[in-house]
């Protein structure tokens, strides 16, 4: 038994033994409670979404610079595809070089790559000069082009005095026929009532949707960007519903003047309508696919880009 | 022995200790219990919080792959997750909950499970990985076909 009669330093001896087990316990949970505030820090961290911000970002300037170097590419070179081509290669370069030097200010790869050949070619057909709709034997009733598998930018500039205010079937019209599926009417015309122009859709007969414009005395259509004077028209989003290849006819072309350009997804289309006093057509690049690469300290992203500025969003 | 008292001694000494016994021994089971306790709850608070930002890396992963095309296509996230919860080594179990995946992080001592559901519309790979650098990535397979398409999630 111990000795509980002697040295009074001796006491005690089970309350030491106790208060130390408890420090031993009161450690370990000062150890279990940093670990809680620690995961308190890792759920403040950022997850990561800088990087997914900066990938769509830099992704969305690369299409949009894309964009841009194609237009202007094919507005300066309309004689032929090989100079486009080389316009293109050396724009991507430069783009490249660009986009380089501003992601790596934010500690970031972006890379963007053209290969020669890595893009499909296409007509433009495009009238300049203020006048009807006509072919170049004046025709009011002509085929723009057969068997498209597609179109991009077909944007018109129309006056509204010289629309047909009558009966809708005397109106210019635009028809996309393809060799099976719905006919797509897209018929431009005139109120007189509120002198406005009107653009009417029609699926195999039936209207879908109408749009108006009753500003200025001139109507800017943009057929495949869906926009009437800049205000978006949703009956104009046919696109997705009209299957490849379809044929492009104009009709009624007298009843109306103005301007046009549309970009065919084909390389050749025929001669005869075209040059003189009615429309041109000229070689264009149709699409451009461009290599991106983007990346950052944890994210990897590679894709391969298709640019085809003013397609439909379908 | 000289006393004057009625108990004896010895029974006095033997009460004292035993109270004493008794009472610091209280004291350490339930300090004992309370930190085991606290650390159950901290073990589970920090795992999902790991598997908060795991699920979220898979559907970035997810949401970006899809976007990609061509035959080059990449779309790869790393992550450092932390080797230990708490000093205790867990692990991550992708699984299929029928229409979605989901995650699992368990210790298996203390034995804490915390599931975290994620919303992908691609497949997430069935994939066992621990803690430490992780990578997600999103595998097209090689085909154009997107319902073939998987994120996968590995260890580096």
């Amino acid at each position: 038994m111990a000795d509980v009669t002697g040295d009074p330093s001796d006491r005690g001896q089970l309350f030491l033994v106790g208060g130390l087990s408890l420090a031993v316990i009161l450690v370990v949970l000062a150890v279990t409670l940093n670990s809680a505030i620690y995961t308190e820090n890792l759920a403040t961290r950022g997850s990561g979404t800088a990087d997914t911000d900066a990938v769509e970002q830099a992704r969305s300037n690369a299409v949009h610079g894309v964009e841009g170097l194609m237009e202007h590419t094919i507005e300066a070179n309309p004689s032929s595809y090989t100079d486009q081509q080389a316009a293109v290669d050396s724009g991507v370069s430069e783009l490249h070089t660009l986009s380089r030097r501003y992601a790596a200010q934010n500690g970031r790869l972006v890379e963007l790559t053209y290969g020669l050949g890595d893009d499909t070619r296409g007509v433009r057909v495009l009238q300049t000069t203020d006048a009807t709709f006509e072919d170049d034997d004046g025709n009011d009733s002509w085929t723009v082009a057969t068997d498209v598998p597609a179109v991009r930018q077909f944007r018109m500039d129309v006056e509204r005095s010289s629309l047909n205010d009558g009966v809708l079937s005397d109106s210019f019209n635009i028809t996309f026929t393809p060799t099976s599926g719905p006919v797509y009417e897209v018929v431009v015309g005139r109120t007189i009532l509120t002198d406005e122009t009107t653009v009417s859709v029609y699926r195999d007969g039936s209207l879908v949707g109408r749009c108006s414009d009753g500003t200025g005395s001139q109507t800017t259509i943009d057929v495949t960007g869906a926009t009437v004077a800049g205000s978006y028209c949703p009956a104009l989003t046919f696109f997705g519903d009209l299957p490849p290849t379809y044929n492009i006819t104009y009709e009624n072309a007298d009843d109306v003047r103005g301007t046009y350009e549309l970009t065919v997804e084909k390389a050749i289309i025929l001669d005869a309508p075209y040059g003189g006093g009615g429309p041109t057509k000229q070689p264009a690049l149709y699409s451009t696919t461009v290599g991106f690469y983007f990346e950052s300290n944890r994210f990897v992203y590679e894709t391969e880009l298709r640019v085809a500025p003013g397609e439909p969003d379908v | 022995m000289c006393d004057r008292r009625g108990v004896s001694t010895a029974l006095g000494y033997v009460l004292n200790l035993g109270i004493a016994t008794l009472v610091v021994t209280g004291l350490l089971v339930a300090g004992g219990s309370y930190v085991e306790d606290e650390r159950e709850q901290t073990i589970r608070t920090e795992l999902s919080v790991i598997g908060q930002q795991l699920a979220g890396d898979v559907e970035t992963v997810d949401r970006l792959g899809r976007t990609t095309n061509g035959s080059d296509n990449r779309t790869v996230l790393t992550r450092e997750m932390p080797r230990a919860a708490v000093n205790v080594g867990y692990t991550v179990t992708v699984v299929d909950t029928g229409s979605d995946s989901a995650l699992e992080l368990s210790t298996t001592d203390p034995d804490v499970t915390v599931r975290i559901e994620m919303a992908t519309e691609t497949d997430v790979a069935d994939a066992t990985v621990q803690g430490g650098a992780v990578r997600v990535s999103y595998d097209s397979k090689g085909t154009d076909d997107p319902s073939d398409d998987e994120v996968v999630v590995q260890n580096e």
